[in-house]
């Protein structure tokens, strides 16, 4: 018994065996409407996180144009660490670009695992100053309200700044878990993929 | 030329080979049917971005190997073992024997892809597909003689797989 004995012939080669024969008019027409429909919908989701972000804009701006000095700069930091949030967010948890599922095997895989990688080197360049936006921004908002009632800066301070802390653990732990749900598998199959290569 | 034309003049072509590749990673049962679909949605979303770099069939190979690769992985299902026969209403004996061990072979040989590593599995699948070790380098990305040296090794294993189980019938 060889390898060989297996070529074609031994395989079923339609998915439905149908008699409109492969590439058929009628077959390759119904593949091509499901097709723009799941287009569509990917289309439709795109509109969703765009209209998020202006609604997101448009609420906030309205604060942000009536505050005085200090107040804007804090709610034009928090519109902008929003924005560019959900920006980032929404480029970086994209699927895998179907584009690279053409690249040789070996090259498609090194570019998935660098794309289904968490929190890479360069994601961290962007999420550090994102948050130092979002935080100076909430933090002066912040200690400007709550300066009514206490003249104790610094308290106010520590308060603000072990509150963002914990969120931001919070939200980094929800987030790899996710990704781990998501992603988890995928990642271990390319390594394992990757390490059979290599042998 | 419209993307339309363009992906029915692919599917064409190449739609009985993308089905065997895929029955070759996946038994010829629901996995597999779902990988087909999916690299038809992947062919079609961007086929207007072939520029010919290689060969049309090269490019759908490369997307059918990388879309199974990683299909597996996102559904758990297990892969079937069994392939379907046509069954008649009764058959002589000798022919009997014959199919017995044509479904043996099949088994066998579903068993073993199972077992392979997903870029031995794609080796396989197109190496059966008669594609000479420069075109699966292509494919793969890996160099030819890692081609070669990797489908011997495949090549003596499911001989040896077969003789422990079978002998050497």
């Amino acid at each position: 018994m060889e390898l060989d004995d297996f070529k074609k012939g031994r395989q079923p080669d339609t998915p439905s065996g149908g008699t409109s024969g492969p590439g058929g008019n009628s077959e390759a027409g119904g593949i091509i409407e499901s097709f723009r429909s799941h287009e569509n919908k990917q289309r439709r989701k795109v509109l969703y996180i765009v209209t998020a972000l202006i609604a997101l804009g448009i609420i906030y701006t309205p604060i942000f144009v009536r505050q005085n000095d200090i107040m804007s700069i804090g709610y034009g930091l928090i519109i902008a660490g929003f924005l560019l949030g959900a920006v980032y967010l929404y480029l970086a948890y994209k699927p895998l670009p179907g584009s690279i599922y053409s690249l040789p095997m070996a090259d498609f895989l090194n570019k998935a695992e660098n794309k289904l990688k968490f929190m890479k080197f360069t994601d961290w360049l962007i999420v550090i100053p994102l948050l130092l936006v979002l935080g100076t921004g909430g933090g002066i908002v912040f200690i400007v309200r709550l300066s009514r009632y206490t003249a104790n800066f610094s308290l106010l301070l520590v308060i603000w700044v072990i509150f963002f802390v914990l969120l931001v653990i919070f939200a980094l732990h929800v987030s790899r878990k996710d990704w781990q749900k998501e992603h988890g598998e995928l990642l271990r199959e390319i390594h394992r993929v990757k390490r059979s290569i290599k042998n | 030329m419209k993307r339309d034309e363009l992906f029915r003049e692919a599917l064409e072509e190449n739609q009985k080979m993308i089905f065997r590749v895929c029955c070759r990673f996946f038994g010829p049962g629901e996995n597999a049917k779902d990988a087909y679909q999916d690299i038809l949605l992947k062919i079609w979303m961007n086929i207007e971005g072939f520029r010919g770099e290689c060969q049309l069939k090269t490019w759908i190979y490369r997307i059918s190997v990388n879309v199974c690769i990683t299909f597996r992985s996102k559904n758990k299902r297990k892969s079937s073992l069994f392939v379907p026969f046509s069954e008649p209403a009764y058959r002589v004996p000798d022919e009997e024997k014959l199919l017995e061990d044509e479904e043996n072979k099949l088994l066998f040989f579903r068993k073993f892809m199972d077992e392979l590593s997903g870029a031995d599995k794609a080796l396989v699948s197109l190496y059966l597909e008669d594609l000479d070790t420069r075109e699966m380098s292509r494919i793969t990305g890996l160099s030819e003689s890692n081609v070669r040296v990797r489908i011997h090794r495949i090549k003596s294993e499911i001989k040896k797989q077969w003789e422990v189980e079978y002998g050497t019938r």
